[in-house]
C-alpha cells in the first residue's frame, strides 16, 4: 500500500521564460510520506495533492505546493509541509506560504528561521496583524522587548480593541518589571476578552510585583487555560482541512459537551466511516443513540462491536443496559455477567448486574455482587445496597451490619437511617439496646423530616419497644395523610438515586410494619 | 595582549567534548525491557531509571538499574533490577561487575528509585517506585538487600514514578515523599490516536491524576503515613519528579513536585502542615500561565546568589523551563533570557541536573531526551519504539546557557529514547559522570573528560549521632557558593550525594563550610584538595 504513493525525491527544474541566463530553481525533494498509515479518505486526498505537484505533464504551480503544504500541516506532517511551503515560495513567493512556513518554524523552536519568514510575509502584507502578533511573541520570548513592544504597538494602532496586542504590551512591561504598566495593559486585555483567563496568571504576577499579594492570589486563583485569541483566517483554513476519524471524534465530543446529541451521532458516524475499527467510538455512538431513543440502532452498533471482539467489557455492559431498555432483565444479567467476568474491578457493571438480579428476585446472587462492590468501594451507597439485598434475601440478621456502615458513612442519608431503624426494630436478633437506639434515631429522623414514610418508620420503632398505642396512633395518622405504603416511598427515594431500578421487592421484611406485639 | 591569547584558548576548550561513551569498557551490561506488545500501554513509554551510590561502603559508586517486566507478570523473575558493584576500590579502574542477587521485590515493573539510609545503620537503602507495588529494600552494608516493605509499611500500590528521602521534621530520620502519577492500569487502558488516526500512546490527561504520599520515619521502626495529617491528601497531580530543598530558608525541607500537564506543587513546610504555594511562587506554570508537561526537575543555586532555583524538563513544543528565585521564595520564568528556550522546543526532556561538568565553578546542565509521541520518520523506518531523540548538554556561560551538544557526540550523536540521567563521579576523579537509562535499550555510561583538572574537593557530610550521611546540608569552600548534598532530583533517578567544590587556588589545604539542616554552620580547615572527604559533624574534622 505504501508503494502507491512514491516519494517526490526528484529535483524539479523550472526555467522562467526564455531567459537562459537565469539560475534554474531547484525545488526541495518532498520527504517520504507513508500514506498507507492514513485512513483511506485522507490517503486519497493526500495522493491527489501529491499528484498535483508531481504531474509530469505540467509545471508544478506554487498554488499546488501551497495546497499540499496546508493539507500536510493539517495532519501533523510538518516536515513535508515545510518543504511544500518552501517550494511554493521558490516558484512564486507569496504571503501565505511565507506565513505558514514561519508558523511551522516557530512551533519547532526554529526561531531565527521563523523571524525571517514572518518578516518576508510582512513584506507582502505590512498590516497583517496575526503576523505581527506572532513575530512579537518570538521577540518577547527572546527578550527583545523593544522589538516586541513596537509590533504590539502597531497592532494596537491598527486594532485598538485587540486583546492580543494589549496582552503583549502587558507581558513586555511585566518582563521589564514595570508592574503597574503591566497591570493596566493586562486589565485592558481582560476587559476586551474576559474569557482569556490565562492572562490572569500574568496579571497575578504583576500584582505580586506590586506587593499586592491579596490581589495576586485572587488573580492567580482565577487563572485558566484559555489564551488570548489571535484571529487568523489562514491558520483557520489549515485547521478546516483536518479530516481524520479522530478529528470527527473530537468534533463529536465537542458536540456532546454542547448538548447536541444529533450532531454528536453524525460526527461519530463520520469517524466510523473513516475507520470502522474504532471500538470506543462505536460504543460512544451506541450510547448517544440510546439517549436519543434509537434503541434498535444502538443495539446494532453494540452488536457490531461484539462481533469484532467478544472480549470488550464495555460493550457487554452497554448491551446489558440496552436489554434493560427493552425490559429484558434475564438477558441483561447475561450481558452484565460477561462484563464483570472481563473486568472484575468494574463496579458500574457489577452494580447493574446486582440490580437486575434483584428484579429477578435472585436475591442471594445480588447480595453476593453487592458484597464484592462493598469490598472494592466501601461507600455509604454500596453498604446500603448490600443491606437491602440481604433483607430481600431474608437474611435480616446480616443486613444490620452493612446498613449500620451505610449510616455511619453518611449520616445525612435518610434512606440508610430508615433502613437501619427498620432492621433493628424488626429483626429477631435485635437486642433491647439496639431497639432503643433505633427508636431514638427514628424520633430524630421524623423530627428532621416529618414525612409519612418516616412516621411509619417511627411507628415500627415504637412497636418494637413495646409502645404499641403510640405506634398505632402514629400509623393511623399516617394512613390518613398518605395512601402510599412506606415501601413505595422508599422505592421512590431509591429511584431518585438509581433511575434504572424498576421492580424492587415489596415483600421484604423491611417494607412491612411488624405485627404489633411481636418482638 | 593577555586577552588576545586567552580568548582562543577558552573558546577551544569550550568546544572540546566533555564526555566520552565508555559503556563498552565499563562492564555495565544492562538492557532495559519495557514489555511492549504493540498495545501502546501508557507505562511502557515512561522508561525507568537507576541510582549511583556506594552501596557496599567501599568508597566508590555502584550502580542500581531499574528494570521493566512483562505486563501482567509481577513479580517477573525473568526481568529484575540489577545491581553492579564498582571495582574502582581497590583496583583503581572504574569497572562494574554484577553485584549480589536482588530479592524478588526487585522484579516488579520498575520506574524510579530513591536512596538514603532509612534505618541509620550507615549504609544506603533503596526505595523502588513502580508501576504497581513499591518496595523498600534494606541494605546489610555490603550491597545485599532484603525487602522491608511490609514491616516498614512502605507500600503504595499505585503508579509511582518519583520519590525523595528527606528529613522533613528534622528528627534525624529520613522521611519519604512519593510522587504518584495517574490511575492508568491494565484494566483501564484507553485508546488514543495520532494525526494519522493510528493507535498512539495516551498522555496523562487520559487518566485521573493521583495524590502523592508522605511517609514519616518513626525513628527507624517503620513509616507512618502522614499524607492527610500534613495536608497533602486532597491535592492530586500526575507527578513525575520530586525534589526536597529548603526553598524558604527556614531550615525545613520543602518539596517541589513536577507534575505532567498539571500544576506543579511547591509544598512549603510549615512544621505542622505543608501548604502548596506554587502559584504565587511562580513555579506552578510557565510564564504564559500554561501548565506544562513537567518531567524531570533539579534544584540548585545555579546563579550563585544564595537561593535555590529550579529547572524542569518538558514535552516537545514546550520549553524546558528555568525558574529563578528572587531570594524570597518568589520565582520568575527566565528560560528564554538564559538561552534555554529554542533549543529545547524540538525535544521531550526527562532526566536532568545542574552539575559543574567542565570544572569551571559554575553549574552546567544535562538533559536526557526521548519523545512520547511516535516520530513519523522513525515509524517509516520500521523502528519498533520510534521515540528517539538526541540528548543535550549546556554550558553555563556568562549570563546564560549555551547548547554545546553538537560538540559532544557521545551525548547527542546517537538517537535514543532516554529517560533517566544519573549523575555521579564514577571514577572519583573530581568530575561528574553520567549514566543515561534508555527505554527498551541499553544503559549508557558517559565519562566526563573535561572537569577533573584544576582544584577540586569532594564532600560528603556525616553525623556521628545519626550514624549516617546527611542529606540536605549545604557545603561550600569558604566564601564560595553553596551546594546542597542530596541524592534526589532528575527523573526516575538517585544520584551521588557528594558534592564537588572548586577553588581558584590549590597551593594549600582548603577551608570548607558546612551548613547543617538546622541552620548551624561549621567550618572545616585543612581539607586536602583533589580528594573526597566525609566531614564529621561537630568535630571540624574529616575522614
Amino acid at each position: 500500500m505504501s508503494s502507491l504513493f512514491r516519494a517526490l525525491a526528484i529535483a524539479l527544474l523550472v526555467v522562467a521564460g526564455c531567459n537562459k541566463t537565469e539560475v534554474p530553481l531547484v525545488l526541495q525533494p518532498l520527504p517520504e510520506i507513508d500514506t498507507a498509515r492514513f485512513e483511506s479518505g485522507l490517503a486519497e486526498r493526500l495522493q491527489n495533492a501529491i499528484d498535483a505537484v508531481n504531474a509530469e505533464s505540467a509545471e508544478p504551480a506554487a498554488a499546488d505546493w501551497l495546497e499540499l503544504g496546508m493539507l500536510l500541516q493539517a495532519h501533523g506532517i510538518d516536515d513535508a509541509a515545510l518543504v511544500s511551503y518552501n517550494n511554493s515560495n521558490l516558484l512564486e513567493a507569496r504571503f501565505e506560504a511565507r506565513y505558514l512556513a514561519a508558523y511551522l518554524h516557530q512551533q519547532a523552536g526554529q526561531l531565527d528561521a521563523a523571524i525571517n519568514d514572518y518578516r518576508e510575509a510582512l513584506s507582502f502584507d505590512q498590516v497583517n496583524t496575526p503576523t505581527m502578533l506572532r513575530l512579537g511573541e518570538i521577540f518577547l520570548q527572546q527578550g527583545r522587548l523593544d522589538d516586541a513592544e513596537n509590533l504590539y504597538g502597531r497592532v494596537r494602532q491598527l486594532q485598538p480593541r485587540s486583546a492580543a496586542a494589549a496582552s503583549g504590551l502587558g507581558r513586555v512591561a511585566l518582563a521589564r518589571q514595570q508592574y503597574a504598566v503591566a497591570r493596566n495593559h493586562l486589565q485592558t486585555a481582560l476587559e476586551i476578552e474576559p474569557n482569556a483567563d490565562q492572562l490572569r496568571y500574568s496579571l497575578g504576577l504583576a500584582y505580586r510585583g506590586l506587593g499586592d499579594l491579596e490581589s495576586a492570589r485572587a488573580a492567580l486563583a482565577a487563572r485558566g487555560s484559555r489564551g488570548v485569541a489571535i484571529p487568523d483566517p489562514l491558520l483557520a483554513r489549515v485547521t478546516a482541512l483536518r479530516a481524520t476519524s479522530q478529528d470527527y471524534v473530537k468534533a463529536g465530543l465537542a458536540a456532546y459537551e454542547s448538548g447536541d446529541l444529533q450532531a454528536t451521532a453524525r460526527y461519530y458516524r463520520l469517524a466510523l466511516d473513516s475507520n470502522a475499527g474504532l471500538v470506543d467510538t462505536r460504543l460512544a455512538l451506541a450510547f448517544v443513540l440510546e439517549q436519543l431513543g434509537e434503541i434498535d440502532q444502538a443495539v446494532s452498533e453494540v452488536d457490531y462491536v461484539l462481533q469484532m471482539t467478544s472480549e470488550n467489557a464495555m460493550a457487554w455492559y452497554q448491551r446489558g443496559r440496552l436489554h434493560e431498555r427493552t425490559a429484558n432483565d434475564a438477558s441483561a444479567v447475561s450481558a452484565y455477567t460477561r462484563a464483570v467476568e472481563l473486568a472484575p474491578a468494574e463496579t458500574a457493571a457489577r452494580e447493574l448486574l446486582a440490580d437486575a438480579l434483584m428484579r429477578l428476585q435472585r436475591y442471594d446472587e445480588a447480595a453476593e455482587h453487592y458484597l464484592r462492590i462493598v469490598e472494592g468501594e466501601p461507600t455509604a451507597r454500596s453498604y446500603y445496597l448490600l443491606g437491602l439485598a440481604r433483607i430481600a434475601s431474608g437474611d435480616c440478621k446480616s443486613a444490620a451490619a452493612p446498613l449500620s456502615q451505610a449510616y455511619a458513612a453518611d449520616r445525612t442519608s435518610a434512606e440508610a437511617a430508615a433502613a437501619l431503624i427498620r432492621v433493628d426494630s424488626s429483626c429477631g436478633n435485635a437486642t433491647r439496646r439496639q431497639k432503643q437506639q433505633a427508636l431514638q434515631l427514628a424520633q430524630q429522623l421524623y423530627q428532621a423530616i416529618p414525612e409519612p414514610e418516616f412516621a411509619e418508620t417511627l411507628a415500627m420503632a415504637l412497636a418494637a419497644n413495646g409502645r404499641f398505642d403510640d405506634a398505632t396512633s402514629l400509623q393511623q395518622s399516617v394512613v390518613q395523610v398518605a395512601d402510599n405504603s412506606y415501601s413505595n416511598e422508599l422505592l421512590t427515594l431509591f429511584r431518585q438515586h438509581k433511575p434504572a431500578l424498576q421492580a424492587w421487592p415489596q415483600d421484604a421484611a423491611i417494607f412491612s410494619v411488624p405485627p404489633l406485639g411481636s418482638d | 595582549m593577555a586577552a588576545c591569547c586567552l580568548l582562543p584558548t577558552m573558546v577551544a576548550a569550550a568546544d572540546d567534548p566533555w564526555f566520552i561513551d565508555v559503556t563498552a569498557d565499563s562492564g555495565l551490561r544492562f538492557e532495559h525491557f519495557n514489555g511492549m506488545t504493540g498495545k501502546r500501554l501508557f507505562a511502557e513509554m515512561m522508561g525507568a531509571g537507576g541510582a549511583l551510590a556506594d552501596f557496599d561502603n567501599d568508597g566508590d559508586l555502584d550502580v542500581y538499574l531499574v528494570q521493566g517486566t512483562r505486563f501482567g507478570h509481577s513479580p517477573d523473575d525473568e526481568h529484575c533490577d540489577q545491581l553492579f558493584l564498582n571495582a574502582l576500590v581497590p583496583t583503581g579502574q572504574a569497572r562494574f561487575e554484577a553485584g549480589p542477587k536482588l530479592p524478588q521485590a526487585a522484579c516488579h515493573y520498575g520506574m524510579g528509585i530513591a536512596t538514603g539510609d532509612v534505618d541509620n545503620d550507615g549504609d544506603v537503602d533503596i526505595y523502588l517506585v513502580n508501576f504497581g507495588r513499591n518496595e523498600l529494600l534494606l541494605n546489610d552494608g555490603q550491597g545485599r538487600f532484603t525487602s522491608a516493605t511490609d514491616t516498614w509499611q512502605a507500600n503504595d500500590d499505585r503508579w509511582s514514578v518519583a520519590a525523595s528521602f528527606a528529613d522533613f521534621d528534622n528528627d534525624g530520620w529520613l522521611d519519604l515523599y512519593i510522587a504518584n502519577y495517574t490511575d492508568f492500569s491494565l484494566d483501564n487502558q484507553r485508546e488514543c490516536y495520532n494525526e494519522a488516526a493510528e493507535l498512539e500512546y495516551c498522555g496523562p490527561n487520559a487518566y485521573k491524576p493521583e495524590t502523592d504520599r508522605l511517609l514519616r520515619n518513626d525513628a527507624g521502626k517503620g513509616f507512618i503515613d502522614v499524607t492527610a495529617q500534613m495536608g497533602l491528601a486532597k491535592t492530586s497531580g500526575a507527578g513525575l519528579g520530586v525534589i526536597a530543598a529548603d526553598f524558604t530558608g527556614d531550615s525545613r525541607a520543602d518539596f517541589f513536585v513536577a507534575n505532567d500537564q498539571g500544576l506543579n506543587r511547591l509544598w512549603i513546610n510549615h512544621g505542622e502542615r505543608f501548604i502548596d504555594d506554587a502559584l504565587l511562587a511562580g513555579v506552578a506554570v510557565n510564564m504564559e500561565g500554561k501548565a506544562e508537561a513537567s518531567m524531570g526537575v533539579d534544584a540548585a543555586d545555579f546563579d550563585a546568589d544564595g537561593d535555590i532555583d529550579l529547572f524542569m524538563t518538558h514535552l516537545a513544543r514546550e520549553t524546558n523551563t528555568l525558574y529563578v528565585n528572587d531570594g524570597n521564595g518568589l520565582f520568575e520564568d527566565r528560560t528564554l533570557s538564559f538561552g534555554l528556550g529554542g533549543s529545547s522546543l524540538p525535544y521531550t526532556g526527562f532526566g536532568t541536573a545542574w552539575r559543574d561538568f567542565d570544572g569551571d565553578g559554575d553549574l552546567d546542565l544535562f538533559v536526557a531526551n526521548g519523545a512520547v509521541m511516535r516520530i513519523d520518520a522513525q515509524i517509516a523506518a520500521g523502528d519498533p519504539l520510534p521515540l528517539r531523540e538526541p540528548n543535550q548538554v549546556y554550558e553555563k556561560s556568562g549570563d546564560g546557557f549555551r547548547d554545546i551538544s553538537a560538540a559532544n557526540p557521545a551525548v547527542s550523536g546517537q538517537l535514543t529514547v532516554s529517560r533517566g540521567a544519573i549523575f555521579g563521579d564514577i571514577d572519583n576523579d573530581g568530575d561528574v559522570d553520567v549514566i543515561v537509562t534508555n527505554n527498551n535499550g541499553p544503559a549508557q555510561v558517559l565519562e566526563n573528560i573535561a572537569g577533573s583538572d584544576g582544584c577540586w574537593v569532594g564532600i560528603a557530610a556525616y553525623d556521628n549521632a545519626l550514624q549516617r550521611d546527611v542529606y540536605g546540608a549545604a557545603v561550600r569552600i569558604a566564601g564560595g557558593n553553596w551546594q546542597v548534598i542530596r541524592s534526589d532530583g532528575s527523573y526516575v533517578a538517585a544520584h551521588d550525594p557528594r558534592r564537588v567544590l572548586r577553588s581558584a587556588r590549590c597551593e594549600e589545604d582548603l577551608s570548607v563550610e558546612l551548613r547543617w539542616l538546622e541552620g548551624e554552620t561549621e567550618r572545616f580547615d585543612g581539607v586536602k584538595p583533589r580528594q573526597y572527604h566525609r566531614l564529621i559533624r561537630g568535630t571540624g574534622k574529616q575522614q
